[in-house]
């Protein structure tokens, strides 16, 4: 009977198809106890500050002004550092594994453990023997970093620490550290640290002998991937113009504001003299300020009677802006263009601004032509020209005159084939040895005299040229 | 082209309405651009004499992108009915929000006209690829395993049927001339077969295969007959101390030695150091300067491209004019683009990649070969290859399903796999004989990758001296 019933039952139950699996989306709520080591909370931190940020520039829009300081001052997002905190509670000193005291201590940092970040270092500097100098010297560098890229820096710490570093150590890994110290302090604008920073700097300088200056390892200090500094490990400053910053740091502005009052000779006496000390040369051939500033030409001046006058202009203060539109925009594909075009948006960006605050500046935009423009067929020469100035028309820098100049070629023998452009004669008369190749800008007095070619911050720009149009008034 | 294309992929005409109807969704001006992809895949498998795999599987991807004001945004879907593009663009435009800036700062309609541009339609179509279906694969499978099976030997393999679409357009230039970078509508077909046969006891294997975009030009009974052959050969094999020998590489390893070479004629890369076409750098310019002119394989290897070559076909590319990058064993050409050549030689077009070639080959049969080789090495192809030194090309990988000891103008023995290290401008550059060019197995990979198949390579058999084995390889 049970069995019959069984039956029955099976015959008129509903078919119950269990061929598929409904899909379920997977759990994605965050569970922070899955996050056991390390490297996960790293991570986790990671992500946190890339939304963040991702947020912060979807939406607020830098505009063409210079990176704000507090942007680096700032302190960790509450969101993240609440997270890092959750995370690393599993995490107490001295018991967590060394090998992981890199990502240990920049969590802790991150989650304002300072002194459990102090602990981890500790243990990690206690474990070189002391006689084992050049390793120490390699692992209290290494504390530098931590503390000097620490959000927000622990440039405090990373000065208490420089400061018990081995002396006797390679004299350009030396200065490479203070470098970095030196730069961290200028984008947090600390102006007193740098100062202090920058007279170690010119310590070691002054004790370099000529063959040391001469040496590659001179050339390649600056090799840094400072965060926004745009020197990263491809492209060395050189000890030259590192020390030359330490000069000026130590200087301060104002007493190259106040010797501009005076004249345009006691300004460039000042800056020759920074270079002499940073250089330790008498040769000032190779620096641009003081030089008469050579007359621009061009094939195509936009408008076209601009070129009717000598530029840059006698009598006016003028800024010659050098640019080159074809090379930034248009075919270019690769990040390093996206580099270039903010540069060249920004330099244009620039120079309006100050052609607005000083009406009295004379500003001249050349720019040279490459056969190329953007993915147009091969132009001529006056289309290109066009093409050049029709890019530009959207950053018109008011009252400016634009000379585009037709870049001679050759072309190497075939196979080859490959066009060879001949120097561009408005930027060779404003290069000036190996140490300024790229003038992006040149300031000149009202009597043809170059003051800088190398300046881009535009506040200071506005300073000097403030100087220069209210001397000429008067 | 048949009617059959729709049957498997969208057509043109349907790519043409999912075109519009994206421009026609877009809101708030800019520019529109879309990418259609759709792609049939029909296969079969067999593994130890058995069916393992059939399948017919398709699909389809629409990737639209929109720039408006500055932004940048993209998304992409397989849905091609109404509501859901309209929903695609509406979320390529939210993406165009958040995206920030293009690299495009002057308006579109700004910008300079596209310069005149003409693409060839491809040639790489079969009907009867297209048509071809599994269930008529099915019973050619049991053709094809039962001599393995007969003989006691295992046969695996597979037969593969692909048919695929493309096309690229903007909002911009709907009607009008495509630019560098659109791609009218191209269809592709591509057929592959790749059969191994083992014994049981694993002591011997042999392969073939062979590729092409119509099925009509494989012939799979050989290619079976072949696989057993070789199987049969190799059963048995002995160890050969490593070292260096004379070898008879049959064209399948010619082509294997030489795949990732292909990828390394670029000539942007070609003048900066590390490079194995790179000179040097010419202190006088400050530029590198590549070996192009200069002699770098034996004088009787050439390597073309002729669109109008109907073994070789066309893929569908920017710059479909014929090409020779190496002439008579000179350097003559290397990749460029259509920015590099704006950029460094002030001309409007590009030179295509080395993705299908021809090289040039004799009039030996690998018999013969065979009979004037003292002492070598003859080898059916090369697998896992890769690469050591990029400046030199230096590769190594394992020989596989077939090598045999040369002596005395005759095959001795069959011989245990070996490991090669070498260079393949090291094996060009030591020529003793060249076969007659055949084509060879060459598959399509990923279509959402690639976007279009592997033109076919065409390579001779080559008898070259002092090929560098390293070490032995116990497996088959």
């Amino acid at each position: 009977m049970r069995c019959t019933v069984l039956l029955l039952a099976m015959a008129f139950a509903p078919v119950v198809v269990r061929a598929q699996v409904r899909f379920e989306w997977p759990d994605t709520t965050v569970d922070l106890a899955k996050y056991t080591t390390a490297d996960d909370c790293l991570a986790l931190s990671g992500r946190d500050y890339v939304h963040i940020h991702r947020h912060r520039q979807m939406t607020t829009w830098d505009d063409t002004l210079p990176v704000p300081p507090w942007l680096e001052l700032e302190s960790v997002a509450p969101a993240e550092a609440q997270d890092v905190a959750r995370c690393m509670a599993r995490f107490t000193e001295p018991r967590t594994d060394l090998k992981d005291w890199v990502p240990l201590t920049v969590l802790y940092l991150i989650a304002n453990r300072d002194h459990d970040a102090s602990v981890v270092m500790g243990r990690r500097l206690a474990e070189v023997p002391a006689d084992h100098v050049h390793e120490r010297t390699q692992v209290t560098d290494s504390i530098i970093r931590l503390y000097v890229t620490a959000r927000p820096s622990r440039l405090d710490s990373a000065e208490a620490i420089l400061l018990r570093r081995a002396k006797g150590d390679d004299v350009f890994h030396r200065l490479t550290t203070y470098f970095w110290l030196f730069k961290e302090s200028e984008w947090h604008a600390d102006t007193v640290r740098m100062q202090r920073v920058g007279r170690w700097m010119l310590s070691l300088g002054d004790s370099l002998t000529p063959a040391q200056r001469q040496s590659d390892a001179f050339r390649d200090i600056g090799k840094i991937d400072f965060r926004g500094t745009g020197v990263s490990d491809g492209e060395a400053l050189g000890g030259d113009a590192v020390l030359l910053q330490a000069v000026r740091a130590v200087r301060g502005w104002t007493p190259y504001l106040d010797s501009l009052r005076r004249s345009s000779a006691a300004f460039i006496a000042l800056v020759r003299e920074d270079w002499r000390h940073a250089t330790q040369t008498q040769d000032v051939s190779d620096y641009p300020p003081g030089h008469h500033a050579a007359p621009l030409s061009a094939d195509y001046w936009f408008p076209p009677q601009s070129g009717a006058v000598a530029r840059p202009t006698p009598g006016r203060v003028s800024l010659i802006v050098f640019q080159d539109p074809t090379k930034c925009n248009g075919v270019a594909t690769s990040d390093a263009d996206v580099v270039q075009d903010w540069l060249c948006l920004n330099l244009l960006a620039r120079a309006r601004r100050l052609a607005i605050q000083f009406p009295q500046l004379d500003v001249t935009v050349v720019t040279p032509t490459h056969g190329y423009f953007m993915y147009a067929t091969p132009p001529a020469p006056a289309e290109e020209a066009a093409k050049i100035r029709e890019f530009m028309a959207p950053h018109t820098v008011p009252g400016e005159a634009v000379g585009v100049s037709v870049t001679s070629t050759w072309r190497l023998p075939a196979p080859d084939g490959r066009i060879i452009e001949k120097p561009w004669a408005n930027y060779e008369h404003y290069v000036f040895g190996r140490n300024f190749r790229q003038p992006t800008i040149a300031l000149i007095d009202t009597d043809g005299t170059i003051l800088t070619t190398g300046e881009f911050d535009i506040t200071r720009l506005a300073d000097l040229i403030d100087i220069l149009v209210h001397r000429a008034g008067t | 082209m048949s009617s059959a294309v729709s049957d498997h992929n969208l057509s043109r005409e349907a790519c043409e309405s999912i075109a519009a109807r994206v421009f026609a969704f877009a809101r708030g001006g800019g520019e529109s651009w879309v990418q259609i992809h759709s792609w049939w895949n029909g296969e079969l498998r067999w593994a130890r004499n058995h069916v393992s795999l059939a399948s017919d599987r398709r699909d389809l991807r629409i990737m639209i992108y929109r720039t408006r004001d500055l932004g940048f945004g993209w998304v992409s879907t397989n849905q091609i009915d109404d509501a859901s593009l309209e929903a695609a663009v509406r979320a390529a435009e939210r993406n165009c929000e958040i995206n920030g800036f293009t690299r495009h700062p002057l308006p579109a309609s700004d910008r300079p006209p596209m310069p005149p541009f003409q693409r060839p339609t491809t040639a790489i179509w079969s009907d009867v690829t297209n048509t071809t279906t599994v269930d008529t694969l099915g019973a050619l499978v049991r053709q094809l395993v039962a001599p393995a099976k007969a003989k006691g030997l295992l046969s695996a393999g597979y037969i593969e049927m692909r048919a695929g679409s493309m096309m690229q357009t903007n909002s911009l230039r709907g009607g009008g001339e495509p630019a560098p970078w659109d791609v009218p509508y191209i269809a592709w077909t591509q057929a592959q077969g790749s059969l191994t046969v083992r014994d049981p006891e694993g002591t011997g294997s042999g392969w073939a295969g062979l590729s092409s975009d119509d099925w009509s030009r494989l012939d799979p009974m050989a290619l079976a007959t072949r696989a057993i052959d070789k199987c049969v050969a190799s059963q048995h094999p002995v160890a050969l101390e490593p070292g260096r020998y004379t070898v008879i590489l049959e064209p399948q390893a010619v082509a294997d030695l030489w795949e990732l070479a292909t990828k390394s004629f670029v000539r942007e890369l070609a003048e900066a150091p590390q490079d194995p076409w790179f000179l040097a750098i010419d202190d006088a310019l400050g530029l590198g300067r590549s070996k192009l002119g200069r002699k770098v394989v034996d004088e009787r290897i050439t390597v073309s491209h002729d669109p109008a070559d109907p073994a070789l076909g066309i893929v569908p590319g920017p710059w479909d004019t014929p090409v020779t990058w190496i002439d008579h064993g000179v350097l003559t050409n290397l990749y460029y683009d259509r920015d590099y050549a704006l950029k460094k030689l002030n001309t409007n077009g590009g030179v295509r990649s080395l993705a299908g070639y021809r090289m040039s080959g004799g009039q030996t049969s690998i018999e013969s070969m065979v009979q004037s080789t003292e002492r070598g090495l003859l080898v059916t192809r090369l697998s896992t290859v890769q690469e050591v030194d990029h400046p030199s090309l230096l590769m190594t990988g394992l020989t596989r399903d077939g090598l045999w000891l040369i002596e005395h103008g005759k095959i001795s023995k069959a011989v245990k796999n070996l490991r090669f290290t070498e260079s393949p401008l090291f094996a060009l550059n030591n020529i003793d004989a060249l076969g007659e060019p055949v084509p060879v197995f060459r598959p399509v990979k990923n279509p959402y990758e690639d976007g279009a198949p592997l033109t076919p390579a065409i390579v001779p058999a080559i008898k070259a001296r002092d090929f560098s084995f390293t070490s032995t390889i116990d497996a088959i």
